[in-house]
């Protein structure tokens, strides 16, 4: 299981992001989280730590429901963006939704590596770490 | 059986009468054409001699029974086509009338004056307007040019104002060098079946609606509620993991905003199934002018606070039809939307207008704000829970609960927007009657 992995959550709910990093942080894995509120902060932050592969996050967890920029306007950037990275960053779309449509959608997205059902618990985030 | 019979007799007698005037036919005939007087002695010893004399001899007998024949398939083709209960005319190339059934016309006088006339002559004959008979010729020559005729549905109303729907047709009999000969033309009354269609349309349309408004339920109720009720059953968890008194209650003090949240969108599910089928709901003629005092007077701290101008021209229609609580509702709703998501780099300015489309009025609500990217959001809009600026008050359920309101009293409501520029709300409803 990959160890000390830098997690990006992008996620508007503050009370999912609590559970979130809660779960997180009860996987004892050494995980670095930064939390974004919507599409645009994470687009931005993504953006200020592309002076480095060290310094861009391993795992995004991104939600598909926030104002501002939602998870699809953050993916149809981050595809443009997503040879110039330099890494290899898994992606998994967190969220409530499972609507059929939205997971052919995000299938469309080479790099969505999972569609995973809130809420967020420690047995999908070990399985999830497992998989990297 | 015996005017059968008789009828038989009839036309022998009818034959045998031709047969023996055949050559007095032939002798003036023969006369025409060659110039010059004969006799009819003359004429049968010359048929004679060109060994045609069997054909005097036997013509009596010969035409009798061609039109017996003729005659006796005349009377069974008239007969079947005199009680086939649908409209039948036979046209010549002319689209004049050679044959039309009791069906096409009752009145046998008027039956028996259209044979030779065109729908012209016949409508200028029973005073009718010369339009239908112009679109007639017009259907005739199209299915004249065609290789299997024309179809199409025609509905009109009857000496009681009764709609009568007909299947009508043009079909042209042609030759074989495929020159038409005739035009049979038929038509079959399919009022009863157009009137179980339009009940059949209605209800599907009925069941559509129903069925669209249960996926949109359950769809609300997969997206929107699973979200807070997966935290509250996350807290538990987590609570129940803790011996932490303190923790606990950090923990609890997380569930009020979750139970909070499942409570407004049940509630405004409850709310918009309450519009959705409130039947009794009093429908009225509402003063706009009313109206929007109303809704500026209640919004008058926001208005206040965010400086935003109000302009309003309803000069063109200042009345519409539906239930008060809904049109205040409506307009509530699209000017606090107008203010809470105001641009930032200018003072905000909200215009209401009116204009006429036929019976009904649109009201339309523009605004200087951020703008929406219909591209990106255009499908979400209304949908409960969507929200698409950062704002503490944005919950997602106004415009959902506008678009229901709407779309119960019969109107329509439809957006135009651009990025940074401003948007447009069009609703459209009943006139003031």
């Amino acid at each position: 299981m990959m160890e000390n992995v830098s997690i990006l959550l992008v996620e508007d709910d503050p009370i999912t992001t609590f559970l979130t990093k809660k779960v997180i942080i009860a996987c004892k894995a050494g995980t670095e989280l930064v939390c974004k509120a919507n599409g645009q902060e994470a687009l931005d932050y993504i953006a200020g730590q592309n002076t480095g592969a060290l310094l861009l996050p391993d795992i995004i967890l991104l939600d598909l429901n926030m104002p501002v920029l939602d998870g699809w306007g953050f993916l149809d950037t981050f595809k443009k963006n997503v040879n110039i990275y330099g890494k290899n960053i898994a992606l998994y779309i967190c969220t409530s939704s499972t609507a059929p449509h939205d997971i052919m959608k995000a299938r469309e997205y080479h790099f969505v590596k999972d569609f995973i059902s809130k809420p967020l618990n420690t047995q999908k985030f070990l399985d999830l770490l497992k998989s990297l | 059986m015996k005017n059968r019979m008789s009828n038989k007799i009839l036309y022998a007698l009818y034959g045998a009468l031709a047969g023996l005037f055949f050559p007095i036919v032939a002798t003036v005939l023969h006369a025409r054409l060659h110039q010059t007087p004969l006799s009819l002695h003359t004429v049968i010893q010359q048929q004679k001699t060109e060994d045609l004399f069997w054909i005097i001899d036997m013509a009596p007998f010969v035409l009798g029974i061609l039109a017996a024949y003729i005659g006796r398939n005349r009377d069974f083709y008239e007969n079947v086509l005199n009680s086939i209960p649908s409209d039948i005319a036979v046209f010549d190339k002319n689209h004049r009338y050679l044959f039309v059934n009791p069906s096409a016309i009752k009145d046998p006088v008027h039956r028996r004056k259209i044979i030779g006339l065109d729908d012209f002559e016949y409508c200028a004959y029973r005073n009718r307007d010369a339009k239908f008979a112009e679109e007639r010729r017009n259907r005739f020559l199209a299915a004249k040019s065609s290789e299997g005729g024309l179809k199409w549905e025609e509905t009109i109303r009857d000496a009681d104002g009764v709609p009568v729907t007909h299947l009508r047709r043009y079909y042209p009999v042609r030759d074989s060098n495929g020159h038409m000969m005739i035009m049979i033309g038929y038509a079959l009354d399919i009022s009863d079946r157009k009137l179980l269609e339009e009940k059949q349309e209605v209800l599907i349309k009925q069941l559509q609606k129903t069925n669209r408004q249960l996926n949109d339920f359950s769809n609300i109720i997969a997206h929107n509620l699973r979200g807070p009720l997966g935290n509250i059953t996350s807290i538990v968890e987590l609570i129940e993991d803790l011996d932490d008194v303190a923790q606990q209650k950090e923990l609890i003090s997380y569930l009020k905003p979750c139970t909070e949240s499942v409570s407004a969108i049940f509630n405004q599910l409850v709310d918009s199934l309450h519009v959705m089928h409130d039947v009794d709901i009093e429908f009225r003629n509402n003063d706009l002018d009313n109206c929007l005092k109303l809704v500026i007077s209640s919004l008058d701290l926001e208005i206040k606070q965010s400086q935003a101008k109000i302009l309003i021209d309803i000069s063109l229609a200042r009345e519409i039809y539906g239930p008060e609580k809904y049109v205040v509702s409506m307009l509530h709703n699209l000017i606090s939307n107008a203010l809470k998501y105001r641009s930032p780099d200018r003072l905000p300015v909200i215009t209401v207008r009116t204009m006429n489309e036929g019976e009904e009025v649109i009201v339309s609500v523009t605004d200087n704000g951020l703008g929406i990217d219909l591209h990106k959001h255009g499908d979400n809009l209304f949908k409960i829970g969507k929200v698409f600026h950062s704002h503490p008050d944005s919950k997602g359920f106004g415009l959902f609960m506008t678009k229901t309101q709407v779309e119960s009293i019969g109107g329509k409501i439809w957006i135009d927007s651009a990025v940074g520029k401003g948007t447009t709300f069009f609703i459209m409803l009943k006139k003031g009657k």
